[in-house]
């Protein structure tokens, strides 16, 4: 049940709120694949959250009810922009968007845990990261900065994407040994 | 589907290049395969995860308080580095004389606490319903009472703020792992925080000079202070003289802290200890700057006297090849006399670079950087030999004002600019940004556009100019001198990065800056004499957001600047006109190369880091998404040709006829090679041309490139009306935009290539259609989505009905 006063509400909006922030953070960047057009998607998503937050039914988790506002959000955005629309199907959208609310606390803790895998990637593939994430630079841009052919940086990032995943895993593994 | 092959797939997916069929078996492996769901969530919140880090990680180097506290509100908290043990070249932290503190569980410095009194409790911006990512507002503090006032906080930290004390909490940063962070604005305050989670901070406190203390669970004082170089020390700014430096004391009643400033390590003190000073860091980290500003030798505090740089200042490298005269004001590392004189300059990359709508790094830095009176902070590295007599660090430069250290993104002193009336606490000025009142008609015209508080005491807040709400709020008038006719014009929405309402506060004196030329008004004019005044307006619709958001509304306009158009010819054309550029064409060592001459258009930028390679500067970006290294190094025809394309709001899009050859080598010392075009000849490539035609007469369609973008302005008297648009020269660009001033949008439809959009306005301001339209003022904005209109002939068809009869 909603709270009374305003600002209990907003107390509790805000602490529901901030747990989920990064689950739909990472569920919007799923599909617009552009963090700035994400994060965009997000303000809009917080904003029609806490608009409706008297609808909110308490007994249901917060997270679940904050990606399906999301997926509506990220839905209306790729049909704007015409993107991927054999993959972007509201029933794939709907899909993941389910297995984003079951699996958000071990990416809580994966996410916990990236720094420290980041910094155990060999120098090179750290420094591409930094390139690529850190600057946001096109790979053909990463490929100039490091001298290397595009190819090449591309295999590199995909090896660094894999490594930091598996570290990751390792992590959310040793939690639940 | 094997995991590779779905791994394979995502990667893909996220690098924009799965094709329909490779989109639709992504899409079915999602619906049917719990684990290629996991996998895929796996990855993406990776993907999210890291470009988060590394932005935080970025804009705690960023220098200057701006960026710090715009990242703060837009991408989460900058996450500071840490490190195991503290930095012995840093010359952070400082002894203070005072003694231990008396008392074991509350510090020497604060009376004990008393009821709360006259404590003024400010509710967060929160009614807005806008929440800026991972740093949120609540509770604003401001102790005017006499007293020591307790407030316990939602997680349960207790503070005990000191009178005259002034404090932010905003909650929980989960971008930092923070339980509680406290921006301190003035003053002491005694903090109470229970112990945090495992991994987790529980709470802390940091100033705007990115001071800061942090504890997992403790008791401590913190107090936000003043230090000349004398050592004197106050919380009021006002009542220090000198050069002066912004610390924080810190004392320990129970447990432990860390102390830290933006950029220095951080520093363990515990109970028992003396309470801790944390300044501002006068030296240079050596972790903070790049290689070449470690080594420099001299490092002075200095107001430029005298520069002739005019627009040299471009993209992520400046360089300036006049001089800059520094009087020195404090040396801070080698020894100098009372003045500097810089011959040649490079500066580094920046982290002032901002990004444009297209994505491109555009410079962040101010031609008027350099204006005489600017204080910085300067870097001087040791001539090259044969090269220049001492380079300039630009990353390094800093604005010193009243002895705080800060980047030099703001520029003082306005010169030029017609001002007119102040209304409402703002006042406009405008001025052309090129010297000559005499513009050729159909060249662009430039203007430069200062809003600014001139309110002695309060903050006005603005429409920031990085939100879509922050255009179209200019409009040029252009009066005819002897008739009086008006051309009047309003600035399209255009450049804007974010699509919500953002605002930005303007402190007394402060100012929202813009520059724009005609293009960007939709002007067309005729020769003649005309008079030119701007105005700003921001009309409240009556929309939740603007009361909320407590956006500046009224009109302001500028004082009039004369401007005379001349027929073609009747001005000095400009530098770099439409044809060849010679470069290396007439070289011996260029016709000897061996191969035949090839044409490429691309786009030119800055190769960086320049300092490392073997005397190449630029690169040629080609559609393609590769491009070629190019084979000159810093010219200065290069130079303007990209100013001057910038300058508009344009990239500069090259041609160039040159000789490709591979492997060459472009590092200096160890490094790759690669591809490089010599380059004979370069010219910018033709500008698309579009025509319109307009079924009922009298409607118009205008059709002009802005920033990479197409802008289509329709008029029509009559309100509903349809029209054809196609490409005469080039091709459809992926971002188009229609701009239509009528009154209401109620049916509006754009078809090409056997595709059909619609979206409207009903009369009640409900929209609707695949089209989202956009009511701003007078004028009706909709945009298609990217690559909408696309192929060489193809005819994009609008049609348009403002109200349904």
């Amino acid at each position: 049940m909603a709270p009374e006063t305003g600002a209990d509400r907003q107390s509790q909006f805000l602490v529901l709120y901030n747990r989920a922030q990064s689950a739909l953070r990472g569920y919007l960047f799923s599909w617009l694949r552009d963090f700035h057009r994400a994060e965009e998607v997000l303000q809009q998503t917080s904003l029609e959250l806490w608009e409706h937050f008297a609808e909110y039914d308490a007994a249901r988790p917060f997270e679940a009810w904050a990606l399906g506002v999301a997926r509506n959000q990220a839905l209306k955005e790729l049909r704007r922009a015409g993107s991927a629309p054999e993959l972007a199907r509201p029933e794939v959208l709907e899909a993941v968007a389910g297995t984003y609310a079951e699996m958000s606390e071990g990416l809580e803790r994966r996410r916990q845990a990236l720094q420290g895998c980041v910094e155990r990637l060999s120098a090179a593939m750290r420094s591409l990261v930094d390139l690529y994430y850190g600057r946001g630079l096109s790979v053909a841009e990463v490929a100039t900065e490091a001298g290397r052919p595009r190819g090449s940086v591309e295999v590199s990032l995909f090896r660094a994407r894999q490594q930091l995943a598996d570290c990751t895993g390792k992590a959310l593994a040793e939690d639940h040994a | 589907m094997s995991p590779q092959e779905l791994d394979g797939l995502i990667a893909a997916h996220f690098a924009g290049t799965l094709d329909a069929g490779e989109q639709k078996l992504l899409g079915d492996a999602l619906l049917a395969d719990e684990s290629a769901r996991r996998r895929f969530v796996e990855l993406a919140d990776q993907e999210a995860a890291l470009r988060t880090l590394k932005a935080a990680e970025r804009q705690a180097l960023a220098v200057g308080r701006k960026e710090a506290q715009e990242a703060q509100r837009n991408t989460g908290a900058p996450s500071v580095p840490s490190a195991s043990t503290p930095c012995a070249s840093c010359a952070s932290l400082r002894q203070s004389p005072r003694p231990s503190p008396p008392a074991p569980r509350r510090s020497g410095w604060l009376l004990p606490a008393a009821a709360a009194a006259a404590l003024i409790v400010v509710s967060g911006l929160f009614a807005s319903g806008i929440l800026p990512s991972g740093n949120v507002k609540i509770r604003d503090f401001d102790n005017t009472s006499g007293k020591v006032v307790v407030e316990k906080l939602s997680d349960g930290t207790r503070l005990a703020i000191a009178p005259g004390a002034k404090l932010v909490a905003t909650g929980r940063d989960q971008a930092r792992r923070v339980r509680q962070l406290i921006r301190l604005e003035a003053g002491e305050v005694e903090v109470r925080a229970p112990k945090a989670s495992t991994g987790e901070v529980a709470c802390r406190v940091e100033t705007p000079e990115g001071l800061w203390v942090e504890t997992v669970g403790t008791v401590f004082s913190v107090t936000r202070a003043w230090e000349n170089e004398k050592g004197e020390r106050n919380v009021d700014k006002s009542k220090l003289t000198g050069v002066l430096t912004a610390v924080l004391l810190v004392a320990v009643s129970e447990g432990e802290v860390r102390t830290g400033n933006a950029i220095a390590e951080e520093t363990r003190v515990a109970a028992g200890n003396a309470p801790a000073v944390v300044a501002e860091v006068r030296r240079i980290p050596k972790d903070y700057f790049s290689a070449s500003c470690q080594k420099s030798p001299l490092v002075f505090v200095g107001k430029v006297v005298k520069a002739d740089l005019a627009a040299k200042l471009w993209s992520g490298y400046a360089l300036i090849t006049s001089e800059v005269s520094y009087e020195v004001e404090k040396v801070l590392k080698g020894t100098a006399g009372k003045e500097v004189t810089i011959k040649v300059a490079i500066l580094m990359p920046s982290p002032l670079m901002a990004k444009n709508a297209e994505g491109q790094k555009v410079p962040a830095l101010d031609p008027r950087l350099f204006a005489v009176g600017e204080r910085h902070v300067v870097c001087v590295d040791p001539p090259i030999p044969g090269q220049d007599e001492g380079h300039l660090v630009g990353e390094k430069i800093w604005a010193a004002t009243e002895g705080n250290l800060r980047i030099a993104t703001e520029v003082s002193g306005q010169t030029g600019l017609s001002w007119g009336q102040a209304a409402n606490g703002l006042r406009l000025g405008v001025k052309l940004a090129a010297p000559a009142a005499r513009v050729e008609s159909g060249k662009t015209i430039a203007l430069a556009t200062r809003l600014e508080n001139v309110d002695g005491e309060k903050v006005v807040a603005v429409w920031s100019r990085s939100c879509s709400w922050g255009h179209g709020l200019l409009t040029s008038i252009f009066t005819e001198a002897g008739t009086g006719k008006q051309h009047k014009f309003v600035e399209p929405v255009g450049s804007w990065r974010r699509n919500v309402p953002d605002l930005q506060s303007l402190k007394p004196g402060e100012a929202q800056e813009t520059g724009l030329t005609d293009a960007a008004f939709g002007a067309t004019l005729p020769p003649g004499k005309y008079r030119l005044v701007v105005t700003y307006a921001n009309a409240d619709n009556g929309a939740a957001v603007m009361k909320a958001r407590a956006a500046w509304t009224g009109e302001v306009s500028s004082g009039p600047v004369e401007i005379e158009i001349v027929a073609p010819g009747g001005a000095k054309a400009p530098d770099g006109g439409a044809g060849w550029l010679e470069l290396l064409d007439d070289q011996p060592a260029y016709k000897d190369k061996p191969g035949d001459e090839q044409v490429f258009k691309g786009r030119l930028d800055i190769l960086r880091p320049i300092t490392e390679l073997d005397g190449f500067a630029y690169r040629l970006f080609t559609p393609d998404g590769g491009g070629f290294t190019l084979g000159v190094g810093i010219t200065e025809a290069l130079e303007k040709l990209r100013d001057a394309e910038l300058k508009a709001g344009r990239p500069a899009e090259v041609e160039v006829r040159g000789k490709p050859e591979k492997n060459v080598r472009l590092y200096k010392g160890e490094g790759g090679t690669g591809t490089v075009l010599w380059p004979g000849v370069i010219r910018l490539a033709a500008a698309p041309n579009f025509s319109s035609k307009c079924e009922r007469p009298g409607d118009e369609v205008v059709a002009e490139v802005v920033g990479g973008a197409l802008v289509l302005t329709v008029t029509s008297p009559g309100g509903i009306g349809s029209a054809e648009v196609k490409p005469d020269k080039g091709e459809w660009p992926k971002k188009v935009a229609v701009r239509l001033l009528l009154k209401g949008l109620e049916g509006f439809s754009a078809e090409c290539g056997g595709k059909k959009l619609s979206g409207f306005i009903n009369s009640s301001g409900a929209k609707g259609g695949e089209l989202a339209a956009e009511k701003k003022g007078d004028v009706i904005e909709v945009a298609l989505p990217e690559g909408f209109a696309a192929g060489k002939d193809a005819v994009l068809k609008l049609s348009w009905v403002d109200f349904y009869r």
